[in-house]
């Protein structure tokens, strides 16, 4: 799987509740509409402007804080995928358990500017900043969350097993 | 080598004589628990996938209770199917009135005991460490699986120790050291690691101080947040469930990452800034800062010892005309406490608005500020927008919270001693 999209850069310690701010749930605003809410409070125009396939870069301690499932807005803009320097283990699980590619990457932060191009090459662990050149590389996933990750999420594996038995 | 306090519970849960940090495995879960409005995501996934059954109904506690009574109809009809998911499953529910916040009422039902493994959605869950478990958060998205299956996969955490020494000076808790700690070492000092709060402090601390600093283990990055099992909890635990229990410690020989010395009698009352727990300044530092809205409450310090503390200091005193004071008991039974003890009545004459048991405040669509207000609250996070845009919040202890109150603005709750 690749992915090749427009860099959006955040800061350190960007927390659930700024992902996927409270004023936006529990039927708060129309279905379809809770994504616009994601990051707003810092950065109004992400959620509007986002494209498919673009690549969110965030700090340390991504996802910090409420379980809620942040991740879900991200699929729902189409983001390709997340890269931190470190994740909070609860946001990272969200991720996985949905299929969400969310990457830890240290000293990522010093690589990318904002609205700069990158590539990530799955098979090959490979990132690429297209806009400098540079190439990274981050650890694959270990085996029982890769296969996590292609059945597509805790969902399908519920259901593979549930079936199986 | 030995085995930490974590690795020895997943080792056990995992039917492995040992692991090491960085291993995955699948580990049986001894205990979960459901919240009233994420319940319906796993009904839906079971009725969607036809799961007649949950894996072990005896080990699982729903509550009503994060927004409650319920102020919007997403939240109403939440609470219908958790109530049908509750009835059709078998599950035993803790309805409104019988109720606590999710991780007090677990705790109060005798669900958290030494040595068991419990991952359940709300990330706070890491709570019961304060009674030797190795407790995890989880998101809505795993639940059903945990629910059907009563297993879950988990990397091995690294494990860090926090040694806690010295005594506490007057008008200083466990919330103050546990600040101290995330103002000190920051927000990502236990990322994804469990860690373990040991020493003469760690022990003479009472359960209710254990579940502070256990509580705000998430707040540090923390998976686990474990205290060691002794005489307190032991009779705790005793007390609210007949069921066996077996209180693990670290091996002498144990690995542990890192290991930092706290001298608490060094510390005196403690507030985290906006927008982060890691923010955190000596009060001497923000004394004077005028607050419209303070709140005593939430699972980190809405417990009968909290309100105790909060009604020696509002006793015969009055909340500053220019300020509101929440107050919101963690638990039914705390609330019925404090009643018996004339908290309440402590509270309503000072000024105050006592609130029956809920997240209140913490979760964020309670008691919003407005824009350009200050609250002081003594709940577990301060983050930009969680309690009404464009309002800051700032954190401390309930001493330090009620003291201020008085005031009207943040206040060292030493001038009350």
């Amino acid at each position: 799987m690749n992915i090749k999209g427009r860099v959006w850069k955040f800061g350190d310690e960007i927390s659930t509740d700024l992902m996927m701010p409270v004023s936006a749930r529990y039927g708060k605003v129309p279905e379809g509409e809770a994504k616009f809410s994601c990051l707003s409070a810092i950065r109004p125009e992400f959620s509007r402007n986002v494209s498919p396939e673009d690549i969110v870069i965030c700090g340390k301690h991504c996802g910090a804080g409420s379980s809620r499932p942040a991740p879900r807005l991200f699929v729902e803009l189409k983001v390709g995928c997340i890269i931190a320097e470190s994740f909070s283990h609860l946001f990272f699980r969200n991720a996985i358990a949905i299929g969400f590619p969310a990457i830890e990457l240290q000293g990522i932060s010093h690589e990318f500017k904002d609205g700069e191009q990158a590539e990530v090459v799955f098979e090959k662990g490979e990132l690429r900043n297209l806009t400098s050149g540079k190439i990274m590389y981050f650890k694959p996933y270990p085996k029982i969350i890769q296969e996590l990750f292609e059945l597509g999420g805790v969902k399908a594996l519920l259901k593979k097993e549930f079936i199986n038995n | 080598m030995g085995m930490t306090i974590a690795e020895k519970i997943l080792a056990k849960n995992s039917g492995l004589s040992k692991v090491e940090p960085g291993q995955i495995v699948i580990a049986r879960i001894d205990r979960t628990r459901i919240v009233d409005y994420k319940a319906q995501d796993c009904y839906n996934v079971f009725k969607e996938l036809g799961i007649k059954k949950v894996w072990d109904p005896k080990r699982i506690l729903m509550v009503i209770e994060h927004h409650v009574p319920p102020s919007t109809q997403f939240h109403a009809d939440s609470h219908v199917i958790a109530r049908k998911f509750a009835r059709e499953y078998g599950i035993s529910l803790l309805e409104l009135g019988r109720h606590g916040i999710c991780h007090i009422a677990f705790i109060e039902n005798g669900f958290a005991r030494p040595g068991e493994l419990v991952a359940a959605g709300d990330s706070h869950t890491c709570s019961y460490g304060a009674f030797n478990v190795a407790a995890r958060g989880l998101g809505p998205d795993e639940m059903p699986y945990v629910l059907a299956n009563g297993k879950l996969w988990f990397k091995v955490p690294e494990t860090i120790r926090f040694e806690l020494l010295g005594k506490l000076s007057p008008m200083v808790y466990a919330k103050d050291i546990i600040l101290y700690v995330a103002g000190k070492f920051g927000t990502d000092v236990a990322l994804s690691k469990s860690v373990e709060f040991v020493g003469e402090t760690a022990k003479a601390l009472p359960l209710s101080g254990r579940i502070t600093i256990a509580n705000m283990g998430i707040e540090i990055g923390a998976k686990f947040a474990i205290f060691e099992a002794d005489e307190k909890t032991i009779k705790y635990v005793e007390e609210h469930t007949s069921d066996s229990f077996e209180p693990v410690k670290s091996d002498l020989d144990a690995h542990f990452s890192a290991t930092y010395t706290v001298d608490v009698s060094n510390i005196g009352p403690m507030v985290a800034c906006p927008y982060l727990v890691s923010n955190v300044k000596p009060i001497e530092e923000v004394e004077g800062i005028t607050i419209q809205q303070f709140f005593i409450g939430s699972c980190t310090n809405g417990m009968i010892e909290d309100l105790r503390v909060a009604a020696m200091i509002l006793n015969e005193k009055k909340v500053h005309p220019d300020s509101r004071l929440i107050i919101i008991p963690a638990s039914t039974q705390i609330y019925l406490q404090a009643l018996k003890e004339g908290l309440i009545e402590i509270f309503i004459e000072s000024g105050a608005m006592v609130e029956g048991p809920a997240c209140g405040l913490c979760g964020g669509d309670k008691g919003l500020l407005g824009k350009g207000e200050r609250g002081l609250y003594s709940n577990n996070r301060n983050f930009k927008g969680r309690h009404g845009r464009g309002a800051e919040v700032y954190l401390a202890s309930p001493a330090t919270v009620a003291a201020s109150a008085i005031k009207g603005k943040i206040t060292d709750p030493r001038i009350f001693l």
